[in-house]
């Protein structure tokens, strides 16, 4: 009798360094610095500009060192929510987490709006707008609602980009960012007389007491890398990648924003065709849209540089506000699972499985900020709700420090203590007073939202709160199970499937010897935080014990329930982690999305995984396989296939047919494979044919032959994910169109691209 | 130049270099406390002092 491990169950580690760095990137640059650089030459000057970026990512690297520092010691999501509970107990905690909703809901509704000024700005510029039956001031308005409205069903429907696709589009935004400073610096270089445009290096109306208000209203453009404290749970090494990650967002951002506001001052000539007045002046009478304005001056055509900026902030601003909205609906649907809001902002939609009414909360916020304020009040009502939030966090940091410096296992410590969170508590302060030269309406309502919040915990969520123990509960991680030998994994998604694949996983564990490893991923919406993730267990509970019941009396067995954000990455993160030599998976026959060949989990598990996979479709019950077809066109795919062939077909009477269907002119020499690897089917070599037709549809000729057979085994193509999506690769039509039982593998090493293979 | 132009160019500079080096400081004690075993701020504040 083989030994038996209970279920266990884990959070998948799947984002490592450049992923969570990318997530702080990807919020931060998203619409402040669009929507500021404008506002922020009209009322501080040219050089101003610069300046205050240079300054505000100063305050914010102190603020971020902060942050680093208590998400090393208590790595788990939640950020500045958990930080204040385990500082200040509940009170502050409730505060932070009702400050951030708001924060971050604001910060949505910021995007959406400048969303809607660059996109309508483009389509005026082109003159297709001429049509428009009210003001551009209201177009702006109700493509902001539409826009915000789209993306809460988005969130809704449970739709993320995070992790690796969301990684690469930051990576687009940034660079895309980049190469206009770059262009920006290019052109002060070529024509020196551009950097008189710094003259004056103030606005002289204001001067350095404007620079503070200023600082105040762009420190917005700094909000996102708090987003990373948020991906605790999710993080390979969290104790130094989640630090690390937010002091490169921040330095890297800071960076950018400066060469940024630096190539728009630069980018307009003065005395250039329809640019009256100082260059500055002119960029700073556009406000808002005075970015778009001058970038235009910078690129050849007026078209394409409209386009550039579009899609720029297209991006920037969308994926922004994806990511607000979804953070947001977090922070509520924590109030509400803690009991400091009513219970029914942690309800879960039992279809969609994400909070519904926080998200229904949330958009209320966000359509209402985005409708009824000026832009520059929005954008002033984000900033300061966020310098207040970043205030209570540099509070938390020191208090922890000096309370609990025995107690939590840290990663990282800030050099210089308590240097940093003094300084930028007192320059937070200060910033936010100035505020009120560009706001006051932001001065009224983020002290009444604080008020309210605070009468609302003492009269409402003080009494109710849950217990403090659970919420700091931190995650273990767990290691890969003791000993060496063959392992098989196999990915159960639900009790159907998980007995379909029994028998055959039974079958091919004899053969191997192997040690079997059950695992079933528990898919989280990005609304709900990982640590809660035991909602959505029963399922994948029901299945793996469905399993265990065949196949534990049989092999050494190990079980996992394993919670993530995407199910592809979490079981290719599984395979790496557990040095899995074989993955089963089953096929349900058909994708709904246009966009996959086998479906959203099945091919980017194929196309990444490093152990060899075999997916199994319609092979359950007690089906006998005796013959047995295996498309075969060379390479260690089909190898791979005749080697399953062999241990699925029937011990005493399976044969397998190896089967080329041959274009006219191509020649493929079966005799010369199956002599090369007939004996990995472990059958005798009367039980093993070969069989040559010629035919132009490769896809018919194995679904004509198939008939005549009970299971037909292919191997997938080793092709780039390119070729696949504009070639249509046999092997997958083939299992898609198939009505017998099929299987398909994939032999270990992955499939790369030339790219991949090049770099 | 003009004397805010001078002061701005200084702090822009300034404010740089403290965050590249904020960073890098920082960059450096992540891997030394990684290399030596995460504890507490105690512990790990006596092995930098004592040249860990």
């Amino acid at each position: 009798m083989a030994d038996r491990t209970p279920v266990s169950s884990e959070l998948s580690r799947d984002l490592n360094l450049f992923h969570v760095t990318m997530m702080g990137l990807g919020m931060m640059i998203g619409a402040g610095v669009f929507i500021g650089i404008g506002i922020s030459i009209r009322q501080t000057g040219p050089g101003g500009t610069v300046l205050a970026f240079a300054l505000n990512g100063l305050i914010a690297l102190f603020t971020a060192m902060s942050f680093a520092e208590l998400s090393s010691a208590i790595p788990r999501a939640g950020g500045a929510y958990n930080f204040a509970r385990i500082a200040f107990g509940r009170g502050p905690s409730f505060l932070a987490g009702w400050m951030e909703w708001f924060a971050s809901s604001v910060a949505g509704s910021l995007y959406a709006v400048v969303f809607a000024t660059y996109t309508l700005e483009f389509f005026s510029a082109m003159g297709l707008l001429g049509w428009l039956p009210v003001r551009l001031e209201t177009a702006e308005r109700i493509v902001a609602l539409c826009v915000a409205g789209l993306f809460l069903y988005v969130n809704y429907r449970g739709a993320s980009e995070t992790g690796r696709v969301g990684a690469f589009f930051t990576l687009g935004q940034t660079l895309f960012v980049l190469s206009i400073a770059a262009v920006g610096i290019a052109t002060a270089i070529a024509d020196p007389a551009r950097v008189k445009n710094f003259q004056p290096f103030l606005n002289p109306d204001g001067g350095w007491i404007n620079l503070l208000a200023t600082m105040g209203f762009i420190y917005v453009a700094f909000e996102g890398f708090e987003v990373i404290a948020q991906a605790g749970d999710e993080t390979i090494r969290p104790k130094s990648n989640i630090p690390k990650a937010m002091l490169y967002s921040v330095f890297i951002v800071t960076l950018t924003y400066v060469a940024v506001s630096f190539a728009t001052v630069v980018a307009v000539k003065a005395g250039a065709p329809g640019v009256e007045g100082e260059p500055w002046r002119w960029i700073g009478q556009f406000g808002k849209k005075g970015f778009g304005k001058a970038v235009v001056q910078l690129l050849p055509g007026s078209f394409m540089g409209h386009l550039v900026v579009m899609m720029a902030v297209i991006f920037s601003a969308t994926s922004a506000l994806n990511a607000t909205i979804y953070s947001a609906a977090r922070a509520s649907y924590a109030l509400g699972r803690d009991r400091m809001l009513p219970a029914g902002l942690s309800h879960i939609s039992r279809r969609r499985r994400t909070p519904w009414v926080a998200l229904l909360c949330t958009g209320i916020i966000v359509l209402a900020v985005a409708g009824l304020l000026p832009t520059e009040d929005v954008a002033s009502s984000a900033s300061i709700m966020f310098l207040f939030l970043f205030f209570l966090v540099n509070v938390c940091a020191i208090r922890v420090r000096w309370n609990m410096s025995d107690e939590l296992s840290y990663g990282y410590l800030m050099p210089l203590f308590p240097l940093p969170p003094i300084i930028a508590i007192i320059c937070q302060a200060v910033l936010a007073v100035g505020l009120v030269r560009i706001s006051y309406t932001a001065w009224i309502i983020a002290p009444l939202w604080i008020a309210g919040g605070a009468a609302i915990y003492l009269l409402y969520s003080k009494s109710r709160a849950l217990a403090t123990a659970d919420e700091i509960l931190v995650f273990e991680e767990r290691q890969a199970p003791k000993g060496d030998g063959y392992r098989i994994m196999v990915a159960v998604a639900n009790p159907d499937n998980a007995l379909e694949m029994v028998r055959n996983t039974y079958k091919l564990c004899g053969a191997k010897d192997a040690r079997v490893e059950l695992l079933h991923m528990v898919p989280v919406p990005d609304q709900v935080p990982l640590a809660d993730a035991h909602k959505y267990m029963l399922a994948g509970k029901e299945a793996v014990v469905e399993t265990m019941l065949y196949l534990a009396p049989l092999f050494p067995l190990s079980t996992t329930l394993r919670y993530c954000r995407n199910t592809a990455r979490g079981i290719v993160s599984a395979v790496r982690e557990k040095k899995i030599n074989m993955l089963i998976m089953g096929f349900r026959g058909g994708t709904r999305s246009s966009l996959f060949r086998l479906g959203s989990t099945i091919d980017p598990v194929i196309e990444r995984s490093p152990a060899d996979v075999v997916i199994l479709k319609d092979c359950g019950g007690n089906k006998v396989f005796k013959r047995i077809l295996v498309p075969v066109a060379g390479g260690p795919n089909a190898a791979l296939a005749l080697e399953i062939a062999g241990i699925l077909a029937d011990e005493n009477e399976g044969q397998i047919v190896a089967f080329s269907a041959e274009a006219r002119g191509r020649r493929f020499d079966l005799d010369g494979f199956l002599a090369e690897y007939a004996e990995r089917t472990g059958l005798p070599a009367n039980r093993i044919q070969a069989k040559t037709v010629q035919a132009n549809n490769a896809v018919s000729a194995i679904l004509a032959e198939s008939e005549d057979y009970d299971l037909v085994v292919i191997g997938m193509t080793r092709r780039s994910r390119l070729y696949r999506v504009t070639h249509a690769p046999v092997p997958e039509v083939v299992a898609r169109r198939c009505a017998k039982p099929l299987v398909m593998v994939k032999a270990s090493g992955g499939i790369r691209s030339w790219v991949k293979r090049w770099i | 130049m003009e004397m805010n132009a001078i002061i701005g160019l200084i702090i822009i500079a300034g404010a740089l270099c403290v965050s590249t080096l904020l960073v890098l400081w920082s960059r450096r004690r992540i891997r030394r406390i990684a290399d030596r075993g995460y504890e507490s701020a105690r512990g790990i504040l006596r092995n930098f002092k004592y040249g860990g």
